[in-house]
């Protein structure tokens, strides 16, 4: 018989105690005996960046991941689009009533293989058990605290006329990964999410400097998203290439299918850059060397003009990229 | 990345439409899916200023009339019945909300994407009532047709049809008739093509002298479209060419047109925005009356208004564009939609929305 989770377990007695132990100690490490209510940290100098992040995507688990894996890459991620190196991360995992306490290990497991491949430790956590229905299956926020580097200042205020925008690999892998499975088209795909930490690809670019002008993860809403955001925040027009952008063919077919568009499908693994365009074929070079950053392509350029992004089309004509609305798929992370 | 045949051809294409178009044109695009394709691929932007291109009636949800909306909402509500529809009817605001929203205070709502898996319902839950809300032109008609004559087959006594299906010839013929509209030419919807076949349409040139080419999908097919019908309106020869000869023949699909013909009995139909239109509709046959939900569960039609201020009306009829709508991404939005037009995937308001932003109608380059 599978176990499952019961309300004592969230109770603050023995069964939470076993729990924790046999869950999250187990995979993420630390002990009960070191246990205390705060981790204590000590931090290099420099300047410090803190984010947070919630993850309800459904399904927990899909080709390429879940989501113990993509909360701790999503918070690894955020630390890195603020130029910073990740120093440690916290979990709370707010679980249903019911829910495969196998289920809970593999996601366990899956966030502490990152968590020791990175090593940036999980250095505290929190679980909370509500009664069936009043969530669904595991919810888990994921906080991270880092370090930037001397002389890197990533914001799109920094953002120039020139500029070159560049994505470090395929675009709309996640967002179509998950939606193909809920469409039941997973059986064909060979598309996997790109859920992975990118920490160390943006630290091969701290030699740049101030030459990286900033950079961002493009999760929901995708790249059309984060673009619309910079020429919003920048005051600065953008023109992406559409015959420059690296999508997968399946993601492309499938997104015809499915009436979706590729540049605004959630991705995990990918970080968008805009890079000084004298700097832009150097920063080129250090991504690609990295194995997270092979397929990374320059796919556009910020231009004067009204803050707009703005599509070259395959066909050479040209139209507006517009913040994505209406229907973005829910709970994709 | 796919790479697109015929970039050269496309360009062309354009070249030619601007060495001939002399005098100011109004082309109607019929069909939700050219808007949308007319849209991605940046085409009003290359287009010469002479040649306006105006979207048309050619989306179902859009043309779904207030009070048709109204009676599927209470029919919803009733707890004896299962409403299965497509995906796209989920978010059409009613007077008390969307099917979404019913469904979520616990009414059976359920998307479906074909009429078979409907049959399937009926089957296997006997003593509940099945309702499918049929909806779109001669595309997914004969789908309806076809879970009618097997629910006939197997005798199921618990699926009946709340009848939205249109036919899209008669509509040319209303904005044809309209004073207002002053159209020259339309771009033919290649789907509804595929069915009916060329025959359906030669009313628009012998009695209008407009105009008329059916058309795929692609940029260049779309392009091709627009360069015939503005040399034929050049030379005045009112036709209606067929420019998509490799999925559509003259005479349609036969097979599908016997089964329509079987089911369905032309009737008069509401469309929002252009009002009734005479034998545009779909009516169950005779012998087939009893799967027809509007007679089983004793419908009333009422005369609702559901989004006063909305001129859907106008933009499905090309006499406005949806930037010229007050509500347009003020009050309606794809997120919160007031009309339909704004709901649909290929609704004009939605791809206007998308591609072409928010503010004001302008080129952008």
């Amino acid at each position: 018989m599978i176990e499952k989770i019961r309300l004592a377990h969230g109770s603050g007695g023995e069964m939470m105690a076993s729990l924790v132990a046999e869950v999250f100690y187990a995979s993420l490490g630390g002990n009960i005996k070191d246990a205390n209510d705060s981790a204590i940290l000590d931090l290099p100098s420099g300047k410090v960046a803190f984010t947070t992040d919630s993850f309800v995507i459904d399904p927990l688990f899909f080709p390429g991941g879940d989501i113990g894996k993509l909360a701790f890459c999503g918070t690894i991620n955020d630390l890195a689009a603020a130029g910073a190196q990740p120093i440690a991360v916290s979990a709370s995992f707010i679980i249903e009533e019911g829910t495969d306490i196998n289920d809970l290990k593999h996601i366990a497991a899956s966030m502490g293989t990152v968590s020791h491949r990175t090593g940036i430790p999980v250095v505290a956590g929190d679980t909370k058990v509500v009664d069936r229905g009043n969530a669904d299956k595991v919810f888990i926020t994921t906080s991270g605290i880092g370090v930037i580097p001397e002389g890197v200042d990533y914001h799109p205020r920094n953002i120039q006329e020139g500029d070159k925008i560049i994505t470090s690999g395929t675009i709309g892998d996640h967002g179509y990964c998950i939606t193909a499975m809920r469409e039941g088209i997973s059986i064909q795909s060979s598309v996997i999410s790109d859920c992975q930490p990118l920490h160390e690809l943006v630290a091969s670019l701290t030699p740049l400097a101030s030459e990286v002008r900033t950079a961002r993860d493009a999760t929901r809403g995708g790249v059309g998203m984060v673009l619309n955001e910079w020429a919003q925040q920048s005051g600065k027009g953008i023109i992406i290439f559409e015959d420059m952008l690296p999508i997968k063919e399946e993601v492309e077919g499938g997104c015809a299918l499915l009436g979706l568009e590729p540049i605004y499908l959630a991705n995990e693994g990918k970080m968008l850059f805009a890079v000084a365009p004298h700097k832009a074929s150097e920063a080129l070079i250090l991504l690609k060397a990295h194995p997270t950053g092979e397929n990374t392509a320059v796919i556009g350029e910020v231009v004067g003009g009204r803050p707009q992004v703005v599509m070259e089309t395959r066909w050479g004509t040209r139209r507006l990229v517009p913040t994505p609305s209406g229907e973005i798929l829910p709970r994709i992370c | 990345m796919i790479k697109p045949v015929g970039k050269e051809y496309f360009h062309l294409l354009t070249d030619k439409l601007h060495q001939i178009a002399n005098r100011p044109l109004k082309i109607m695009e019929v069909c939700g899916t050219h808007t949308m394709a007319i849209g991605k691929a940046g085409i009003r932007e290359i287009l010469p200023l002479e040649v306006e291109l105006v979207s048309g009636p050619g989306c179902p949800v859009c043309v779904t009339a207030d009070a048709d909306i109204d009676t599927f909402m209470r029919l919803a509500e009733d707890e004896r019945v299962i409403l299965a529809t497509y995906g796209d009817m989920m978010r059409i605001p009613g007077t008390k909300g969307s099917l979404a929203e019913l469904r979520a205070q616990g009414a059976d709502v359920r998307v479906v994407y074909s009429a078979l898996e409907v049959i399937a319902f009926a089957r296997s839950e006997p003593d509940r009532e099945i309702v499918f809300l049929g909806i779109g032109f001669e595309t997914t008609a004969p789908a309806t047709a076809h879970a009618v004559v097997v629910a006939e087959r197997e005798d199921l006594t618990n699926f009946s049809i709340y009848n939205l299906h249109k036919t899209v010839p008669e509509a040319l013929r209303a904005l044809l008739e309209d004073d207002k509209t002053d159209i020259d030419g339309f771009i033919l919807p290649g789907h509804v093509s595929v069915i009916i076949g060329e025959v359906p349409y030669a009313f628009i040139a012998k009695e209008y002298g407009a105009v008329g080419a059916i058309a795929g999908f692609e940029p260049p097919e779309i392009m091709a479209a627009i360069l015939k019908l503005v040399k034929n309106i050049n030379a005045s020869t009112p036709a209606i060419s067929n420019l998509y000869r490799k999925v559509v023949r003259p005479e349609g699909n036969m097979a599908a047109k016997r089964l329509l013909e079987e089911i369905f009995v032309p009737s008069d139909a509401e469309w929002r925005g252009l009002g009734i239109i005479p034998e545009s509709g779909l009516a169950l046959r005779e012998g087939y009356e009893r799967f027809d939900a509007t007679r089983k569960f004793n419908l009333e039609h009422r005369s609702v208004k559901i989004s006063p201020g909305c001129r859907c009306g106008e933009i499905l009829k090309g006499i406005i564009r949806p930037h010229e709508c007050p509500l347009f991404s003020g009050r309606c939005t794809p997120e919160r939609p007031v009309g339909p037009c704004m709901v649909s995937s290929e609704g004009t308001c939605a791809a206007y929305y998308l591609y072409h932003g928010k503010d004001t109608w302008r080129r952008l380059f």
